[in-house]
């Protein structure tokens, strides 16, 4: 583990996912953007079962919450007591997407809902960022996919893949149809690189159009070979074909 | 019980917990950092809320914020 790492503030996930995609397993680098470093301050891991590290983050994501729960619970009491247009003001002007994501948990997911779709669209990025999207479900099913694109979209931009692939898990069928259309090839392969849970890839690439492959195809032989193999690993042979045929 | 287990609240898999001392070490710290970012930005958060809560709910504001 490096003692010397670089700050652990105002990394983006570019510097903290890209870069290793291909050196840090999945759970690692979902590690590393929990706690807000980069994942080179976590090559200790290394040897850990994936399995484990994934526990481990669970563990952490728990006790951050635990540790200010009355205060999310404050929060998200909040949220309640106004309407949700000043809810919305309030949020942006004042709560760090940090405590939004904490506090959504806890609002009605109907209300968290209505809530999302009035804020700015970096705003909810951030708060995206920030988020445990296992410990929101609910809030999840109720946006319209359109609105879960839209925020891909944004965290594409920034290069955010460890956290779009954490929402994968998570969204409706129709959610991930919506959001892959948003997404360009190469922004697909980055994302499939880091997907901790590799179920849905084949469902993934069966949403895929021909242009998206070619792009895939495009990138392998422009750096992102290894994103490349890595998918092509984990997909059904007869979704498999597909990507081979493109590429031939 | 051990700093890593300490700041967790809870016991890390036998494979993490058979790092050596030093690596567990960094682990707590990095955890317990993150612990401290999130626990200052909410002390930040709340009292920004107080300075531009509109007027018309800003008591509503701070009896369900304060108790």
């Amino acid at each position: 583990m490096s003692v010397n790492g670089m700050s652990v503030d105002g990394t983006s996930g570019r510097d903290r996912a890209s870069v290793d995609a291909t050196s840090a397993s999945p759970a690692v680098q979902r590690l590393a953007h929990t706690l807000g470093v980069p994942t080179t301050r976590l090559v200790g891991l290394a040897s850990v079962p994936e399995a484990d590290v994934h526990a481990l983050r669970e563990q952490v994501v728990d006790m951050l919450f635990r540790a200010d729960k009355p205060a999310f619970i404050r929060v998200a009491a909040l949220a309640k007591s106004v309407p949700v247009g000043v809810s919305a003001r309030l949020a942006e002007a004042v709560l760090p997407p940090l405590l939004a994501a904490r506090a959504a948990q806890l609002i009605d997911p109907g209300k968290a809902a209505d809530l999302v779709q009035r804020l700015p669209q970096h705003y909810v990025a951030d708060v995206a960022q920030a988020m445990e999207p296992s410990r929101a479900p609910e809030l999840l099913r109720q946006l319209p996919g359109s609105a879960i694109a839209r925020v891909a979209a944004e965290l594409a931009t920034r290069g955010e893949w460890v956290v779009i692939a954490g929402f994968v898990a998570e969204v409706s069928t129709a959610a991930l149809s919506d959001t892959i259309a948003v997404l360009s090839g190469e922004q697909l392969l980055r994302i499939s690189a880091v997907l901790e849970d590799t179920s849905r890839l084949d469902e993934i690439a069966g949403m895929v159009s021909d242009d998206q492959v070619d792009e895939m195809v495009v990138a392998a032989t422009t750096g992102l070979s290894a994103e490349f193999d890595h998918l092509r690993a984990h997909l059904r042979p007869e979704t498999r074909a597909r990507l081979e045929q493109r590429a031939s | 019980m051990s700093a890593l287990s300490e700041v967790l609240g809870a016991e890390p898999a036998p494979s993490i917990t058979a790092l050596p001392a030093d690596a567990q070490a960094e682990l707590a710290e990095l955890i317990a950092a993150a612990r401290v970012r999130q626990s200052e930005s909410l002390v930040t958060a709340f009292d920004a809320t107080f300075k531009h809560v509109p007027l018309p709910v800003r008591g509503i504001v701070r009896k369900v914020l304060l108790g």
